[in-house]
């Protein structure tokens, strides 16, 4: 009989006798260890938490370097941001005159309302003198760098704790 | 994310994403969905119990290593009984067993290897004499299978004991439809043959 001749083969002419044959045979199983002895052996991703833990210590601390790096790279975006708010603080008028000058109307009342919050929750517990007397222009180029090291140091920090490869763990010890 | 008291009842799909995200019950719930039919499969094709289960569980490793390769909008069941097809066909390229005992494996040559290579046929209960007779044609059935060429085997295994349809066999085995239609009919030809010779 050829391919075609089979593709045309209606259900009436199958065999019933032996469909019942092929229906009584049996489901077989295998051993009652087989499911623990298949689990010993498979490697599952990690859940999600596990693996930020196990990238942000292992990844790091297992290289000196990057320990390094990652430490530097908090270090001056910590540094940074002391400074922006250090600046806003203690220079907050000339920033606005600042402020002002470059940006204008909606940009200004939007800075007013940020620096009164920074402003009143900061200064109660710091008491932050105004002791450098840097002029308005100065004190934003600072604040924008200041920004820029932050951002930068953010994004340097994010790539190199998501650098490495995605753990994979056994749910077992071998067996 | 929590796995919900009803895995048993999702889908392939969603406890394929669960065993994704690293929830070893989702792992676990699809080696008991398939071990059973995976095991069934490999062994009527090499027809050696250990062996089977060495296949099976290879077929199991590879596939819940990997699942981060399987495309969703496959059925995982095609996709393992392929798998599983392909390790015991390509069992049997290397070793070419081509007899079936159900006293044990054609090379099991002491008592403790055939014991430990044999079928076990299941029974239902019935009284010593339909058990008999049930175990004797269970016995013919399976014998008649393992005459079969193992293509012909792993089409008729996949059509009649898993319930498959002629596309997705074409799919899982990678051949043209017309060629499991006619693997199918010679062997189900085949079958009938050896088995009323067997019974006259």
């Amino acid at each position: 009989m050829t391919e075609d001749n089979v593709s045309k083969l209606s259900p009436a002419e199958e065999d019933p006798i032996v469909d019942r044959w092929l229906a009584s045979l049996p489901e077989l199983s295998p051993s009652a260890e087989f499911e623990d002895a298949v689990m010993a052996r498979v490697y599952a991703p990690a859940p999600r938490w596990v693996q930020s833990v196990q990238t942000a210590t292992r990844g790091v601390f297992h290289r000196k370097r990057l320990w390094v790096w990652a430490g530097g790279l908090a270090a001056s975006s910590a540094a940074s941001m002391a400074v922006i708010v250090t600046l806003m603080i203690s220079h907050w008028v000339q920033v606005e005159t600042a402020w002002s000058t470059f940006l204008g109307g909606f940009v200004l009342e939007a800075w007013r309302a940020s620096v009164t919050l920074i402003g009143q929750t900061v200064a109660t517990t710091m008491a932050i003198q105004d002791v450098w007397g840097l002029n308005g222009p100065v004190v934003l180029f600072a604040l924008l760098a200041g920004t820029a090291v932050t951002v930068f140091s953010g994004w340097g920090l994010y790539r190199l704790l998501t650098s490495f490869d995605t753990e994979r763990i056994s749910f077992h010890a071998s067996r | 994310m929590r796995l919900p008291d009803e895995i048993t009842t999702a889908t392939d799909q969603e406890v394929v994403e669960w065993a994704r995200q690293g929830h070893e019950r989702a792992y676990r719930e699809l080696v008991r969905r398939y071990q059973r039919p995976v095991f069934s499969l490999i062994y009527r094709m090499v027809r050696d119990r250990e062996r089977a289960e060495d296949l099976a569980q290879e077929t199991f490793v590879k596939v819940l290593n990997a699942l981060d390769s399987y495309r969703s909008e496959y059925k995982f069941s095609s996709w393992i009984f392929k798998i599983a097809n392909n390790a015991a066909i390509d069992q049997l390229r290397r070793k070419e067993l081509d007899t079936l005992s159900l006293d044990g494996a054609p090379d099991a040559v002491t008592a403790e290897r055939q014991e430990g290579t044999s079928l076990q046929l299941p029974h239902g209960g019935e009284s010593p004499l339909d058990e008999l007779e049930a175990r004797e044609l269970g016995s013919q059935i399976e014998q008649a299978i393992a005459a079969l060429r193992p293509e012909y085997r792993s089409c008729i295994m996949l059509r009649h004991v898993q319930g498959y349809a002629y596309e997705e066999i074409a799919e899982m085995l990678d051949l043209p439809l017309g060629t499991v239609k006619t693997y199918i009919h010679r062997a189900r030809s085949e079958l009938r043959n050896l088995l009323e010779q067997t019974r006259e």
